[in-house]
């Protein structure tokens, strides 16, 4: 009788967690610090567990994380001061963020490192297939989604990782 | 027979041998499987290293005369080189954005976020490799550098499985080898360590059996170790344990012998006494007399046998500085009415200073013994002379006599228990073949020897010697 009991509130517990108002689990990407990456890695995600799923809610969580230091030492944030995402539009699949006038200075690996942290963080949300960066009133990042993204050398993997 | 204790068997001396034997044997196979696949892998990584860094390097080369990097120009580059048996070669821009691609041409345009080419954008020579899962994985990654300075980055890869399989053969092989190899020892091991633990069990099976009174029993030495000395030496302990069993046993018979007798001679003197009903007065006396001396006799035989039970025992002694000169002085006046009834005549000569660490009775009994088997064998008219002399660290006592004589097959024997030269005379001189027994035991425990030899012309001559007494503190010897 007891097991019984016991199975029964298990089960509630799974149902609730999979419902409308549960709790979700979403990459924000940092980038790892050059004294760490011999592992193979140079962006690696923190995981933001958020308690909605609603659209713009969700995006404001993920900028607000994107914005924030990381939560591992062995991480950075990419977006140097002044490059912090502002506000963002949504429109047909394609998500442009507005950054500060830091970011328009970007450039080479640096400004790379941080376009692909927000791609891959933002593109995680369901209806964002990819995302575009306006700073200073001009496009500096034209639409890149998770695909233009090489994380890994899959083709030479060997058990490796 | 004792019983043989049951021991478990991790407390047996086999099994601890074996365990030893085991664990080393293990180790060093374990070193020497190990350090040689490690030795060659690391060989293996040193060679991929100068390999792939030299390949990157003439890479990296052939792309400094470009300007820019596009997938056209890269492209042309690199099918003029010769880079057969890499997986993958990468070349990305200065943005990390691929501009060729060897594994896919579908890559292009793609930023390859790898650390490698992260550091080597930084400017950094990059190179690892391991060796995991049946491969050789190695990785390298260049800085590329045109006239305007840093133009992008090669990165490339190579999967070795020939030399991991190799590697992995050997190993596996070593393992094989060494797997057979301690199986064999482990054999060995059993039956060289049976053989020694039961050269052990055997001695201690013998030590069983003498301890159940079986003296005769020995042991065949086996080998040429310290085992076969054991074994020897058990042998020997075992043989004096023999020999001591069979003296004490002689003892035992020589004793009850001499106590019976005279105890027999008691009761059949009384017993003729009783049963004589018309016995004279003169011959009652003569039988009462012989009683008389018989009982005197088991009495002296008990004392005798007392005596020496009490040395076997160790009882203790208070040992001082004792003259010997004295002792002999006194001796001879105590044995002159015996020399004169049988006239015999006795002289002593005894210089000052034969001082002794004895116990004062033990020593007098030694003169006295001594001096009264010389009277008593003596013929009529014959000589005892008593001496005690100082010569150097030794005090020498001599009695001698010139009285019957012991033959010459009888000297060494002399001075065992009940040992007698004439049993007739012997026992008609009152003797028990104690005394020259008790006289030896008496001076060897004082740390003395004693030695008998015939004087040439008749009769024997005694010779005993102690160490000398240490002076006195504050002056000579009294």
């Amino acid at each position: 009788m007891k097991k019984c009991a016991l199975l029964l509130l298990a089960l509630a517990l799974l149902c609730a967690s999979g419902c409308g108002q549960g709790v979700g689990e979403y990459p924000v990407y940092r980038v790892v610090d050059s004294a760490y990456r011999d592992s193979g890695e140079l962006l690696r995600a923190e995981t933001l567990i958020v308690s909605t799923e609603d659209g713009p809610e969700l995006i404001d969580a993920l900028i607000a994380a994107l914005n924030s230091p990381p939560g591992d030492a062995v991480l950075s944030n990419p977006l140097p001061e002044g490059a912090e995402i502002l506000s963002y539009s949504l429109e047909g699949g394609l998500l442009t963020v507005e950054a500060g006038e830091a970011y328009a200075e970007l450039e080479g690996l640096e400004k790379t490192l941080c376009d692909c942290c927000i791609a891959l963080t933002l593109c995680s949300v369901e209806g964002v297939d990819a995302v575009a960066v306006d700073s200073l009133g001009r496009t500096v990042t034209g639409a890149l989604s998770a695909d233009d993204i090489m994380l890994y050398d899959t083709a030479s993997q060997g058990g490796t990782q | 027979m004792g019983e043989k204790k049951r021991r478990k068997l991790t407390q047996r001396v086999q099994f601890k041998f074996m365990l030893a034997f085991f664990t080393l044997i293990v180790a060093l196979l374990a070193v020497m499987d190990t350090y040689p696949i490690i030795a060659s892998r690391d060989l293996v990584f040193s060679e991929k290293q100068s390999s792939l860094t030299g390949q990157t390097a003439v890479i990296a080369a052939s792309l400094s005369s470009l300007d820019t990097l596009t997938s056209d120009s890269v492209g042309q580059v690199m099918s003029l080189l010769d880079v057969a048996g890499l997986e993958r070669i990468v070349v990305t821009d200065a943005s990390a954005r691929t501009v060729y691609d060897s594994a896919s041409t579908s890559e292009v345009g793609k930023y390859a976020l790898l650390s490698e080419i992260s550091l080597a954008l930084e400017g950094e020579s990059v190179f690892w490799s391991r060796f995991g899962d049946g491969v050789f994985t190695s990785r390298a990654a260049l800085p590329v550098y045109s006239g305007a300075g840093l133009s992008g980055a090669v990165y490339i890869c190579e999967l070795d499985t020939a030399q991991a399989e190799l590697i992995l053969s050997v190993q596996s092989r070593l393992w094989m080898i060494s797997l057979v190899c301690l199986m064999a020892a482990m054999a060995l091991t059993v039956v060289f360590s049976r053989a020694l633990t039961a050269r052990i069990t055997r001695l201690a099976q013998a030590m069983r059996v003498v301890r159940g009174g079986d003296y005769e029993h020995r042991i065949k030495p086996e080998g040429n170790d310290e085992l076969t000395e054991l074994s020897e030496e058990f042998n020997d302990m075992t043989e004096r344990l023999q020999a001591t069993e069979a003296e004490r046993r002689r003892f035992v018979s020589d004793a009850s012998h001499e106590l019976k007798t005279p105890l027999a001679a008691i009761r059949l003197l009384a017993d003729s006494i009783i049963q004589s009903s018309d016995m004279d007065e003169a011959t009652m006396r003569e039988f009462v007399a012989d009683i008389g001396s018989e009982a005197e006799r088991l009495q002296r035989t008990s004392e005798k046998l007392l005596d020496l039970s009490r040395r076997d025992a160790g009882a203790p002694r208070d040992i001082e500085r004792v003259d010997l000169g004295e002792a002999a002085a006194a001796t001879s006046r105590l044995i002159e009415p015996l020399a004169a009834d049988m006239s015999v005549s006795v002289s002593c000569e005894a210089e000052e200073g034969c001082f002794v660490l004895a116990s004062e009775d033990e020593l007098y009994r030694i003169v006295f013994n001594l001096a009264e088997n010389a009277v008593k064998y003596n013929v009529e008219g014959g000589e005892v002379k008593i001496s005690a002399a100082r010569r150097g660290a030794r005090v020498v006592l001599a009695v001698e006599d010139t009285g019957i004589g012991i033959p010459e097959e009888d000297m060494p024997h002399i001075f065992e228990r009940f040992y007698r030269v004439d049993k007739a005379r012997s026992r008609e001189k009152g003797g028990s073949g104690l005394g020259l027994s008790i006289v030896h035991d008496a001076v060897v425990s004082l740390g003395g020897e004693i030695d008998v030899a015939a004087r040439p012309e008749r009769g024997t001559r005694f010779t005993v010697s102690f160490p000398a007494a240490p002076e006195e503190e504050g002056g000579g010897s009294v």
